[in-house]
């Protein structure tokens, strides 16, 4: 894990890991829209805002294990969720968050069968 | 391969008891108190497509549900999910806000790779109910197994009722006897 620079505070790696995994999971072909889940867990502060459908959560010192919770498309579901780890890791390798990302994990709570428009592939 | 279960209504029941024709509605392979403990154990582990060494995807029960009643609703022959007490408690729960439509007359049980699934249907009048339920089977394993990547272990099928096209028509008004 990268060492937090000075004057940093240590949980920017949580909120950094938390917006990634949301921006990807936005971008996931499938993905409808993140939930918080049942109860609504999945929620992570980050400076400014509450984002919800993505929990971060301490492994181990300096490793996060990430849970996205979402709300999909009725597509092949394994798939998505491997779509949405690999954007999640190269992500993270590409901003220094690599060495912090433990497990991912993907809980798909609802499929849509009427999505909003534009979202079918 | 799913297990596989049909059940026409009450009579099925009956039907078992008595040994008459029972054997055509009613068909079973292995115990279903294994299968069922089997279930709620969940074979989980690594190596399946949702627990890999990468991440573990986890489907909400809610999802295989509506999965199977999307599939089940495919198969012609099907006229609607549920049977009559479901359906009215279905249609209480969706005044009040607590069910939906789409998925009643589904139940399913998830461990951490497979599934199983209990279905009441309305059958229309004329089609082979074993044929229904054979495509029902296909059509609900290979969608959640597509979808979900979870194994389905058994579809149990109960047939509750069967539908005439004349079932739907308005029944006259009597007419008033005063003016």
């Amino acid at each position: 894990m990268p060492a937090p620079t000075a004057g940093q505070p240590p949980t920017t790696t949580r909120a950094e890991l938390a917006r990634l995994a949301a921006r990807v999971a936005a971008k996931t072909t499938g993905v409808v829209r993140l939930s918080a889940g049942t109860p609504p867990v999945h929620v992570t502060d980050v400076p400014g805002r509450r984002l919800e459908g993505v929990s971060v959560v301490a492994a181990q010192p300096g490793c996060y294990e990430v849970t996205v919770c979402l709300v999909a498309l009725p597509i092949a579901l394994p798939e998505l969720a491997e779509e949405l780890r690999e954007g999640v890791r190269e992500g993270a390798r590409i901003t220094g968050l690599g060495d912090a990302l433990g497990a991912i994990e993907v809980r798909v709570e609802d499929v849509v069968t009427d999505p909003p428009a534009g979202l079918l592939p | 391969m799913a297990e596989q279960r049909t059940e026409t209504g009450s009579d099925a029941a009956v039907a078992r008891r008595s040994g008459a024709g029972g054997d055509a509605a009613v068909a079973r392979r292995g115990a279903d108190s294994d299968t069922a403990v089997g279930r709620r154990s969940g074979a989980g582990g690594g190596g399946t497509p949702l627990d890999t060494e990468r991440g573990k995807t986890t489907i909400a029960d809610g999802v295989v549900t509506k999965v199977a009643a999307i599939a089940a609703r495919e198969v012609p022959g099907v006229y609607v999910l549920g049977g009559g007490a479901a359906r009215a408690l279905g249609a209480m729960g969706q005044r009040v806000g607590i069910s939906d439509e789409r998925t009643q007359g589904v139940s399913v049980e998830t461990g951490e790779s497979e599934a199983a699934v209990d279905l009441t249907v309305v059958i229309e009048y004329g089609e082979s109910i074993p044929q229904v339920a054979e495509l029902l089977r296909d059509n609900i394993s290979k969608r959640i197994e597509g979808i979900t990547g979870l194994r389905v272990t058994e579809v149990n099928i109960t047939v509750n009722d069967l539908h005439f096209p004349g079932d739907d028509e308005q029944q006259p008004e009597e007419p008033r006897r005063v003016e």
